[in-house]
């Protein structure tokens, strides 16, 4: 099961790569009563008629549902979250947590969504504001910051940096 | 939170500067299983320790390191399939970071196959 939130936002990222998306806009938001996050998308969408049939597989359980991670999402945050979606204009996922859920690796899951974007050809917006502290990254925005063979530690660094100190206390 | 328009126009405006990555139909592709199943068993830090030892051994060029959604191998997740071009599929499973990095050095570069990892 997805035990935390950072494993949560990657499971339904990575459906958005699935979905053709070419710009995902993820935020994360803590305070004191609640986490929030948002997870947006360009890709296909889901027409109603699924994501009707999404919401009926999360109230009845069945066999044979590819929504496994929506399902989870649901169960982990107690269901206080919502997905609205338009053939056109994709998809967007919104979650909310009690404030003592797992965090778990956010920089993990940030390196993996940016190893999953290439080099420009799907750009990730990510951002987390904790209290009265931010942290935003651009995928597209990190490949002029970094150079050479360096380029994948210098990132690594910057995203493991940013996170540790919005959430410092 | 940055909207979609607003995500568009600041690609639109970087698209000079940066050199878009197409599929090379010569690159090595090492597709790691995304599904649910995957990622709660440890998917994520998986394809991450791929993308690392590509990076760092200076592959990146010939190695392509993507995913994919649940392929039904749950009971060995995390689970990856790489593919060289004119050879077979070889599908690893139960992997773990330290495993994925000896994968990269034997198969990648090596060109051998970690009959071991296999499933």
């Amino acid at each position: 099961m997805l035990n935390d939130i950072s494993l949560c936002i990657l499971d339904i990222a990575v459906n958005s790569f699935k979905s053709g998306a070419k710009n995902i806009g993820i935020s994360l938001i803590k305070s004191d009563d609640r986490f929030l996050f948002e997870i947006k998308d360009d890709g296909c969408g889901i027409s109603a008629y699924t994501l009707d049939k999404i919401h009926k597989s999360i109230d009845k359980p069945e066999k044979g549902t590819s929504f496994n991670g929506l399902k989870g999402l649901y169960k982990a945050c107690g269901g206080n979250c919502k997905i609205s979606s338009d053939d056109i204009i994709g998809t967007k996922v919104t979650a909310r947590f009690l404030p003592d859920f797992p965090l778990g690796d956010i920089s993990g899951t940030i390196m993996c969504l940016l190893n999953l974007c290439g080099q420009g050809d799907v750009m990730l917006d990510f951002s987390i504001e904790c209290e009265d502290k931010s942290f935003t990254l651009n995928s597209i925005s990190l490949y002029e910051i970094s150079c050479g063979k360096e380029k994948y530690y210098s990132i690594k660094r910057y995203v493991q940096e940013g996170v540790t100190e919005v959430f410092k206390k | 939170m940055k909207s979609l328009e607003e995500l568009k126009a600041i690609k639109e405006k970087m698209k000079s500067t940066i050199d878009l990555r197409h599929e090379d139909p010569s690159a090595t592709k090492v597709i790691v299983n995304m599904g649910t199943c995957g990622i709660a068993s440890g998917a994520r830090e998986v394809l991450n320790a791929f993308a690392e030892a590509v990076a760092e051994n200076g592959i990146t060029k010939s190695v392509m390191v993507s995913q994919s959604g649940c392929s039904g191998h749950c009971e060995n997740e995390p689970v990856a399939e790489v593919t060289a071009p004119g050879k077979e599929k070889v599908i690893y499973g139960n992997l773990t970071p330290e495993k994925a990095k000896e994968i990269v050095e034997k198969h990648l570069i090596g060109g051998t196959v970690v009959e071991e990892y296999k499933i």
